[in-house]
């Protein structure tokens, strides 16, 4: 066993978090308070831009693609790194992690020049268009319909739940293209451009930010049969594939643990007074998140040794989940005569540790999949 | 021993009229406009009676605010609910009264963050279990909040002691108690319902264990709570001297039990419960903010604690 990081992953750590501490204070940290507004994406776009550069954007995409074939802990240092100070890449972290990936597994290589190269430049957004009114934890009852004429499908139903969709160029779009085949067996993914006509997006003011989600409406939308990722009605297995190492791929926790320590810093530096269940709630808290940090590690060790995706990823997104809400209840407990004020880091730990076992899959679907694939229980 | 632990039909009528005007004011999210305080919903807690309860020229006690706090729990209604009781507590009718009549708002708690300090007309500082009235010695700086309330950082000049503010304090620990375990009871019971008619997987997700156990188990500390609550309310009506203890106890168990709530109800409704319109998030919010202050909770647990002797 080797349980230490490699000179390389510790001097391009160092190399990052010297550049994130030129390059974000003051320009970031207040944007951060208003996930999916106009200066958070705005900054969002350059900052990809500016990682793009550095080669940091897609680093362990193949180099034909822009990437440096760095290993998944190179980017799991990324994710970190990046998510301890609120995500400045906004979004993009999506097309980077897996849409990106998926495009890479399954595209023509029409479809590969076309979407690939703006990814690796950090000058696109990408939204999922996945959830439908009746169709959340139950993906895969989706009903937007897409139905060929010519050359292209004709796309008719609605999205919702879709962050970004007011901001976004692209959707990763699942849609029904049989509807008489077993449910998961009808599904395809078309990448949507924004534009098309027949598109009609309203944003959905919610409490972690002020546009956090948008319902995506569409009426006879023209999606070329070109735009169709991989083969007809195989989607569900498209996706699923994409976001196979997705539980991991945003590490929660390096938020949680920073905004724990940030607080905890604050705390003493305004010599608080701090109470003994405010102090047993940060040490719960900061275990948490290594314990977080630990099983997500275990998933990254699978991928790295290009092992198959294991319910190793399932157990640490619900030691992720942990580990926020703990995180959030710690603030609370530290603020002592403090309230949380609008905006501070703690009060978006609160609201995020709320949203923490709903968004990305929920919390009781997770521990489904421990019990029946980790502890080999009964369904049912 | 005897113990009643419902309301009165008085009781009960002033918490249906609390109910009635919250629902006529914009139930739920109606609270979350641009305006944090609706006038005609603050007015129209005035002409209740609601603001002056406790006073000596109001009338009604404790058991009257427990009442319809539960009430403006259920809606998550705004407003510095728990420091007017405990102002009431404090001051002379004739300083109360533009307070009850609702034409001024009563700032209750620890300098230097006040709450809905940069609206406040009237000022009572409390540190441990002694109250001042006071006035800000300059303009308080806007902060806001959590649970989106007009609060401010400000330095207190002290104008005259107010004494012993034991009594009023477990008045206000009581009066959040009985918002918290009001707005937990409501989601709870939205959460039920929702888990009744939504339906996933062929099937209502109240079927699926994992939804209806820990909503069965959140029902039973707000049950507990509520109990607790109007446990304190009556005692301090009675003058018993358990009683700021009791008050302690009641915040305590309603804390844990509308965080626990506020945490079940977002897992039931999924997006919808963090959508500004929707029906969880504004109280969820409130909930998390009436957790803390405008008494410290630790402050309950240290009286708790001070109860057994550690």
């Amino acid at each position: 066993m080797e349980f230490d990081w490699t000179e390389e992953d510790l001097s391009y750590r160092s190399e990052l978090q010297d550049f994130l501490a030129e390059e974000l204070p003051g320009r970031w940290e207040g944007a951060t308070a208003v996930l999916g507004s106009a200066d958070n994406a705005e900054y969002s776009r350059r900052f990809a831009g500016l990682l793009a550069e550095k080669g940091w954007l897609t680093p362990h995409w193949p180099t034909e693609w822009g990437g440096t074939a760095a290993t998944p802990w190179m980017l799991a240092v990324l994710g970190e790194e990046l998510w301890s100070r609120g995500e400045p890449r906004g979004p993009q972290y999506m097309n980077v992690n897996w849409i990106g990936p998926s495009i890479m597994a399954h595209g023509t290589p029409e479809q590969c020049q076309r979407y690939l190269p703006p990814i690796a430049a950090g000058d696109v957004i990408w939204c999922q268009g996945f959830s439908e009114p009746e169709a959340g934890t139950d993906l895969a009852s989706l009903r937007t319909r897409a139905v060929l004429d010519g050359d292209d499908y004709v796309v008719n139903g609605s999205k919702i739940w879709t962050s970004y969709g007011d901001i976004a160029d692209h959707c990763y779009l699942l849609v029904r293209t049989d509807a008489q085949a077993e449910r998961h067996r009808g599904i395809s993914v078309l990448l949507m451009a924004m534009d098309s006509p027949g598109l009609v997006v309203r944003p959905i003011p919610g409490m972690v930010g002020e546009h956090s989600f948008t319902e995506l409406f569409l009426t006879d939308v023209r999606v070329p049969v070109a735009n169709r990722l991989g083969p007809e009605n195989e989607g569900w297995s498209v996706v699923r594939e994409a976001l196979s190492f997705e539980r991991v791929g945003a590490p929660r926790w390096a938020r949680a643990a920073y905004v724990l320590d940030e607080t905890v810093r604050g705390a003493l530096e305004q010599g608080r007074s701090i109470d003994p269940v405010a102090v047993e709630a940060v040490g719960v808290a900061k275990t948490a998140c290594e314990a977080a940090r630990m099983l997500c590690y275990r998933v990254i060790d699978e991928r790295a040794r290009d092992l198959p995706p294991s319910p190793h990823a399932n157990v640490a997104r619900v030691a992720m989940v942990q580990a926020e809400r703990l995180v959030a209840d710690a603030c609370a407990a530290l603020e002592g005569n403090e309230i949380m004020r609008y905006g501070s880091d703690s009060d978006l730990q609160m609201r995020k540790s709320l949203a923490a076992g709903v968004a990305a899959g929920t919390y009781e679907v997770q521990l489904n999949l421990v019990s029946r694939r980790h502890l080999r229980l009964p369904k049912n | 021993m005897s113990l009643d632990l419902s309301y009165s039909a008085e009781q009960s009528e002033l918490a249906r009229s609390v109910d009635g005007l919250c629902r006529r004011g914009g139930t739920g999210a109606g609270f979350t406009d641009s305006d944090p305080l609706p006038e005609q919903y603050w007015r129209g807690l005035a002409e209740l009676g609601v603001l002056g309860l406790g006073t000596a020229a109001g009338g009604g006690g404790a058991l009257e605010i427990a009442a319809s706090m539960e009430q403006l729990g259920a809606h998550g209604a705004p407003g510095p609910l728990v420091g007017t009781f405990i102002a009431g507590a404090l001051l002379d009718p004739s300083e109360m009264e533009p307070i009850s009549d609702g034409r001024q708002l009563a700032s209750v708690g620890q300098p230097p963050l006040m709450p809905w300090a940069t609206r406040a007309g009237l000022f009572v500082e409390i540190v441990a279990s002694e109250a001042w009235l006071g006035r800000p010695v300059s303009s308080p700086e806007p902060v806001d909040t959590t649970a989106g309330e007009p609060w401010g950082r400000a330095e207190l000049e002290r104008l005259r002691p107010l004494g012993d503010a034991t009594t009023a304090i477990a008045l206000g620990q009581t009066a959040a108690a009985a918002y918290l375990a009001g707005a937990a009871q409501n989601l709870v019971e939205i959460a039920s319902e929702y888990a009744k008619d939504r339906v996933q997987f062929n099937r209502p997700i109240a079927s699926f264990q994992a939804i209806s156990h820990p909503l069965a188990s959140c029902s039973v500390s707000v049950a507990a709570s509520r109990i607790m609550a109007r446990g304190a309310a009556s005692a301090i009506d009675d003058g018993d001297p358990d009683a700021p203890d009791a008050a302690a106890r009641a915040r305590l168990s309603a804390v844990a039990s509308a965080t626990a709530a506020a945490y079940q109800a977002h897992q039931t409704f999924g997006a919808i419960g963090f959508t500004i319109e929707g029906p969880v998030a504004h109280v969820s919010l409130r909930i998390r903010q009436l957790s803390l202050q405008p008494i410290p909770v630790a402050s309950a647990r240290a009286r708790v604690l001070e109860s057994l002797g550690i």
